[in-house]
């Protein structure tokens, strides 16, 4: 089916947006979330789009037909085009890593637990990944596990109105991890060294629920009015409330090629491979929606299984 | 704050909790939009996002301090549907009794009570915009 793989990390440097549509909820507009875990996910189809959609501003693009027969080649046709066939290139869901979460101490923490590290090592087998450090174990509730002495007082961990007690059991397997995702994970270059310092020291270690908990509760929540064009003032029921993903957090997803499917079916998987990466790798993506107020800037890595 | 029991305590027929949320949460939105309309009905629309940017004793202490008809009316559900979760008798027990027992209660339970507001303010706003 696919022939050459790759993970793809995202790490959010804007609130980002990826709506589940209007909602009977809390909030008028939330976040696209997994069913059994209630983790922000990024839905496949959502980053695909995005993705296409950048090929357009690239250094180099052939405007008109031609530039757009090779997306059609890549990506797939539109469905209502007389030659139908898939798209060569896939984009899964992107998971959660890590979540940012405001701390008493070094003003944030990048939360993890040992469910979200397990799926994504998981992920990252699959795509032949095969340096990843082992996923320290599962915490119980009200536990963590803070590698860095500076966030603790009294061997206490505070994350916004909540204590959790320090216990070093899994302060090695979470300083391998934290290294390795600072390292391979986190967008490279001087601009981003402050982040992947930081990741690699102020990773902490959840338990599931608690995790759970933040990545549900902890999320910005922004009233939104409209303006009444002749007083300027807020208008009356215009009223609305939108979820985003905060910035600084992490997300995995995978990119899959397969050989070309149209009738030309020249580019190899690993070409189809090469021209999604280097479109992407390094670069900072806009995904989800209110693209024009600044939300959606994820900074795209592209990790091979061979790549060292 | 005492145990939550998960036996039933409505009467007669057995219905699931996010039923009896429901109930409860229909009686309110009645209740508050005959008190006091709109100011409700947008006080209702805005409470899950003040307690999920400030946190549940935050927003109790808003409500009490602004004192006006809906906040009072709002502020008082919400306790009262705490304190029944919590395994209480469904009354309210007042803004300094339940800071009380938030500002004692261990993490989890504080979650709880703030997950308890939360699920019933989601019944609450559509009930109260629908009515």
């Amino acid at each position: 089916m696919f022939q050459a793989h790759a993970a793809l990390f995202l790490y959010a440097t804007s609130p980002v947006h990826m709506g589940a549509g209007q909602a009977f909820g809390l909030i008028d507009n939330p976040i696209a979330r997994e069913r059994h875990c209630e983790h922000p996910v990024f839905p496949g189809s959502g980053l695909k789009g995005a993705i296409r959609h950048r090929f357009h501003a690239l250094p180099g693009w052939i405007e008109g037909e031609k530039g757009e027969k090779l997306l059609d080649r890549l990506f797939g046709p539109e469905s209502q085009s007389g030659n139908l066939h898939a798209g060569a290139i896939s984009l899964g869901d992107a998971q959660l890593v890590a979540f940012p979460v405001r701390c008493v101490k070094q003003g944030y923490v990048y939360a993890t637990s040992a469910h979200a590290l397990a799926r994504a090592a998981r992920l990252l087998a699959q795509l032949g990944i095969q340096d990843v450090p082992a996923v320290p174990a599962t915490l119980a509730a009200n536990e963590c596990c803070a590698a860095n002495p500076e966030l603790l007082s009294d061997n206490t961990l505070h994350l916004e109105a909540f204590e959790y007690h320090n216990s070093r059991a899994q302060e090695d397997k979470l300083k391998a991890m934290a290294g390795w995702l600072a390292k391979h994970a986190l967008p490279a270059g001087e601009a981003h060294d402050y982040f992947r310092d930081k990741f690699a020291r102020d990773l902490v270690l959840l338990a599931d629920e608690d995790f759970t908990w933040f990545a549900k509760n902890a999320t910005m929540v922004e009233p939104h009015v409209r303006i009444d064009n002749k007083t300027g003032a807020a208008d009356d029921g215009g009223l609305f409330y939108t979820e985003n993903l905060p910035p600084e957090t992490l997300m995995l997803g995978s990119l899959m090629a397969s050989r070309e499917r149209s009738e030309k079916a020249e580019l190899e998987a690993e070409a189809v491979l090469q021209h999604v990466t280097q479109a992407i790798d390094g670069q900072i993506l806009q995904i989800g929606g209110d693209a024009t107020t600044g939300r959606g800037l994820v900074a795209a890595r592209v990790i091979r299984g061979n790549s060292r | 704050m005492s145990t939550t029991t998960e036996k039933n305590k409505t009467p007669a027929t057995r219905t699931t909790l996010e039923q009896q949320r429901a109930q409860f949460a229909w009686q309110c939105a009645q209740e508050g939009v005959q008190l006091a309309g709109d100011e409700y009905r947008n006080l209702a629309k805005a409470a899950p996002a003040l307690i999920m940017n400030n946190g549940l004793m935050q927003t109790l202490a808003f409500y009490q301090d602004k004192n006006k008809d809906h906040h009072r009316a709002l502020a008082a559900q919400l306790r009262r549907w705490i304190m029944k979760r919590a395994g209480g008798n469904g009354q309210d027990p007042g803004f300094q009794p339940m800071m009380d027992l938030l500002l004692r209660a261990q993490p989890d339970r504080y979650r709880q009570a703030t997950d308890e507001a939360l699920r019933i303010l989601r019944w609450i706003r559509q009930f109260a915009a629908a009515l």
